[in-house]
């Protein structure tokens, strides 16, 4: 196996930097359903993870290794149907179909946006906004952002985003905080530091603003760390019989874990996980990608389950891509994808919405999975288990966003 | 100095990176259009005062022993950097057995001469439109190791030596360079189906811009306004297929099999392949390209077409408008802007026009300051101290913390060009962390034998950064927290050094020290 140079990199790091993880102090106050969202960027080959395997144009439309097994060694695994479609999943998501056996897992096929544009940057840029089309009256904000003023959570540190930019559904908001890593948390040098940072930044321009944001949300998170008697972040292990994947997307959502441990009033947090963007040689990347997702969501969620942090978690992409493949052993940009809702609540091992067919006639532009679900219904859904379903017009603009029946418990 | 002089320094720093003696120099004796005609009049090669600093830099690399090659750990002078793509191709040949950062070597040396370039080169215009055009034509080193080996041509060959050239002529050298060939996939497009990747980006990123992506608004090429005329408004969908199949066959040799007995030759370098070319009629943008083209035929008429087009020139204008102007440029500008680059489309200098007028427009001089980008932050501080630091892979991770991730964008669109990226929460974190790392390097690298008092220290600095007196103030507070009293004499014991790198720290994050 040849490694890429951020895998290698990463490797090396993990072989030489000790691992470690932070103990926290512990939560006091009461806490919080959070909601988590996961993006896939860019355009998540759903065809390849998810599979209709009973659908006769799937299998004449791929080459053996871009498809799911139906059988053999590596067949995929049984979750069920839809609309009398066989569905498997890609044996590389072992660890999803664990949680979609044990119910806390549901996929939503054939999701996403309204829209004909199969560019990566326009359709993350609707996704975001929460809107399906670039109409000029519609808000410019992320739908995140319009959704944590609705709900009126501004307290500093209470929105994180994985990362050190903003994501577009949080753009124009004014408490999330990106961050990477706990020495993201832990920086400031002195309060005396901290007083001559503000008073440069005293005025009241975007940048002075920012500034102060993110002096605060750190200060803030940073008091919650627990520490020895040398003032340095406390070292702690893992819960039992939890192993993230060794890949920056596992430690970034173990340090979120363990950041919802410490701050029990975040409710909101983004996690991006980029390279789905497979043109060329796809059979040599999915695999490794789809493990690395699957690993890391089924011990983010064990992870929070054994912290007590009620949670949902919401994985989407901005596309799915094309049914039938390219030359280069890959797939070209397509149109309906998949996402998958996965917390403690989720009326999960079932498979929502409709299967649209892949024969020719039932294709978007007669090549790519169709749109059965808009993905604001899906998100609507949640929005509503959250208790913001008051705010659902002004999260999605323009759209009557209709919550699916079902998806959740009780 | 003279206040009009302070104020074109200034331009300077937007323009580029930070006014020096010999522009200041410049503008003294021609004022600020003398400055610019004169830096678009550099030549794209290093000069010998950034190629005697290459050849001396050397750059550490090391690696455990693996199967069939031996550990290695030493710090190397820089060799990969003029060598063409052929003479590092053996770099991307799987069979030979070499430790790994061998083959990210080439890249690893261009990233430390990027930083020593943006410390040195006198030529800073030019570093900063080819940062523009690294961003306009973003490729990633992570993606593929054959984009990273053929890195330092790319650079050079491609970005920096078109960076005031003409715009076909640049796109063309982009479409046949190695590392975009690579980095989008159209080294592997074959009929049929094509792969999409290069001609979807090439239309909506490189051409004519997502302004002028018209997919969900028509379903068929005749709907789009213009298209029967031959000169549709924009693009859809159907016009990124037929680009795709006007490219199929533009490749680099790296041994792929095309049938019996024969194989591409292993060199990295283009080459067309008759044997995968889509060879049938095609339609682009309303034109009809004629079955059986001579090789490289339709590629070359799908460029023409996008670099001619009317929405091209807008949009390159309007980017290149929000890198050096500001976020929201003015539309005036733009369209003025627009109007020279149509104007000068068959020019050898039609960018260096375009550039000049951008930065001779009143709207540039009256930009409001805008933080300036990490690259040219670390090279500023480096010019202001007088100091280069020593190569290390480490300053580019300071880079990257900043948000300026050279070279290894995770995206084909490049960083983004507004602000709001740069100055979100997480990344002026990293910028902070980031300026204290870089100041305790500074400082060590800068000795400690000149200074006397605290007092003169801090002096020396304030003028050094060209802070005003308002900072005045807030720098003796910061220091007399450092040294307990400003009139001590300096020893430089580590506590010391750190208490100095933060009180620097301070004073350099100031606004009017970031922002540009």
């Amino acid at each position: 196996m040849t490694l890429n140079r951020r895998e290698f990199l990463s490797a090396a790091a993990a072989a030489t930097i000790p691992q470690f993880s932070v103990k926290w102090a512990r939560a006091a106050a009461p806490v919080d359903r959070a909601l988590v969202v996961v993006f896939l960027r860019g355009g998540m080959d759903a065809l390849n993870l998810l599979a209709p395997v009973s659908d006769k144009a799937y299998v004449s439309s791929r080459p053996m290794e871009l498809r799911v097994a139906a059988t053999g060694d590596g067949r995929g695994l049984s979750v069920g149907e839809m609309g009398g479609t066989e569905l498997l999943l890609n044996a590389a998501a072992k660890p999803l179909h664990k949680l979609w056996t044990q119910k806390s897992l549901a996929f939503i096929p054939a999701a996403g946006l309204h829209n004909a544009t199969r560019s990566h940057f326009q359709a993350m840029d609707l996704i975001e906004r929460g809107v399906s089309t670039d109409a000029f009256s519609l808000p410019k904000d992320g739908w995140l952002t319009r959704l944590v003023a609705g709900l009126g959570r501004n307290a500093p540190g209470s929105t994180l985003c994985l990362g050190g930019a903003m994501p577009q559904s949080l753009s124009l908001c004014e408490t999330a905080l990106p961050i990477s890593d706990v020495w993201d948390v832990d920086w400031m040098p002195s309060d005396g530091f901290r007083e001559m940072l503000l008073k440069i930044h005293a005025g009241d321009s975007a940048l002075d603003r920012a500034s102060k944001q993110a002096i605060a949300a750190t200060g803030f998170l940073s008091q919650r760390l627990e520490r020895d008697d040398k003032r340095q972040p406390i070292l702690k292990d893992l819960p039992k019989g939890i192993a993230y994947p060794d890949h920056d997307f596992g430690n970034k959502m173990r340090f979120l874990a363990e950041m919802m441990r410490v701050n029990p009033d975040i409710h909101l947090a983004t996690a991006d996980l980029d390279g789905w963007d497979m043109h060329d040689n796809q059979a040599g990347q999915f695999t490794p990608m789809t493990r690395t997702l699957s690993e890391s969501l089924l011990a983010f969620h064990n992870h929070l389950e054994a912290i007590g942090r009620p949670s949902t978690i919401v994985v989407m992409s901005e596309f799915g891509r094309r049914v039938k493949a390219n030359e280069s052993g890959g797939t070209d940009h397509g149109h309906g994808g998949l996402m998958m809702v996965l917390g403690d609540q989720v009326n999960g091992g079932q498979n929502f919405g409709r299967w649209p067919g892949l024969e020719t006639e039932l294709l978007d532009e007669g090549m790519d999975v169709a749109v059965t679900t808009d993905f604001r219904d899906v998100l609507a859904s949640v929005l509503t288990q959250h208790g913001a379903g008051e705010s659902l017009a002004k999260v999605f603009p323009g759209y009557q966003a209709k919550a699916m029946a079902g998806l959740f418990r009780g | 100095m003279a206040i009009g002089i302070l104020v074109d320094s200034r331009l300077v720093a937007r323009a580029g990176i930070r006014a020096g003696d010999a522009d200041l120099a410049r503008l003294a004796s021609d004022g600020w259009t003398g400055w610019v005609k004169w830096q678009l009049s550099l030549p794209p090669e290093d000069s010998t005062a950034v190629r005697d600093a290459l050849d001396k830099t050397v750059l550490h690399i090391e690696y455990e022993a693996g199967d069939g090659f031996k550990a290695k750990r030493e710090d190397r002078h820089l060799t990969a950097l003029r060598k063409p793509v052929k003479d590092l191709w053996h770099l991307a040949d799987w069979d030979l057995k070499m430790g790994y950062e061998e083959r990210m070597r080439p890249a690893n040396e261009l990233l430390a001469a990027t930083q020593i370039r943006a410390v040195l080169s006198e030529a800073q215009l030019r570093e900063a439109v080819t940062d523009f055009w690294r961003d306009h034509f973003s490729v990633n080193m992570d993606a593929v190791e054959d984009v990273a080996i053929a890195l330092p041509t790319y650079d050079q060959e491609v970005l920096r030596t078109h960076a005031f050239g003409n715009f076909r002529e640049m796109l063309e050298a982009v479409a046949t360079s190695t590392s975009m060939l690579a980095y989008l996939n159209n080294a592997s497009s074959k009929a049929s189906p094509a792969n999409e990747n290069y001609a979807r980006e090439l239309l909506e990123l490189h051409t004519l811009g997502a302004p002028a992506y018209l997919n969900a608004t028509f379903d068929r090429w005749r709907e789009v306004p213009g298209a029967l005329q031959g000169k549709p408004e924009g693009f859809i969908d159907q016009d990124v297929y037929e680009a795709a199949r006007a490219f199929t066959g533009w490749t680099y040799g790296a041994r792929q099999y095309l049938s019996e007995g024969v194989t591409l030759p292993m060199t990295g370098e283009f080459t067309y392949t008759d044997a995968w070319h889509d060879p049938y009629q095609k339609r682009f943008l309303g034109v009809e390209l004629d079955p059986h083209g001579a090789p490289l035929e339709d590629g070359r008429r799908v460029l023409d077409l996008v670099a001619f087009h009317p929405a091209t020139a807008y949009y390159v204008s309007y980017r290149l408008c929000r890198r050096f102007v500001g976020d929201e440029p003015n539309a005036g500008l733009v369209a003025q802007v627009a109007r020279v680059f149509a104007e000068n489309a068959r020019a050898k200098d039609q960018l260096a026009r375009v550039i000049e007028y951008i930065l001779l427009s009143p709207e540039f001089a009256s930009a409001e300051p805008r933080l300036q980008r990490p690259l040219f932050l670390l090279a500023s501080l480096q010019r202001h101290a007088g100091v280069l630091l020593p190569s290390a892979l480490d300053l580019n991770d300071l880079l990257d913390g900043m948000g300026q991730r050279v070279y290894s964008w995770h995206s084909p669109a490049g960083h983004p060009l507004t602000s709001g990226y740069w100055q979100s929460p997480g990344l002026l974190v990293r910028r902070w962390r980031a300026m204290s790392e870089i100041w305790t390097r500074v400082m060590k690298a800068s000795g400690d034998q000149n200074w006397a008092t605290g007092k003169e220290f801090g002096a020396h600095w304030m003028e050094a950064l060209g802070l005003d007196q308002e900072h005045a103030a807030m720098s003796s507070g910061l220091l007399a927290q450092a040294y307990g009293d400003e009139q001590r004499r300096i020893d430089f014991s580590e506590s010391e050094r750190w208490t100095t790198a933060q009180a620097l720290t301070i004073l350099s994050s100031s606004p009017s020290y970031q922002a540009v």
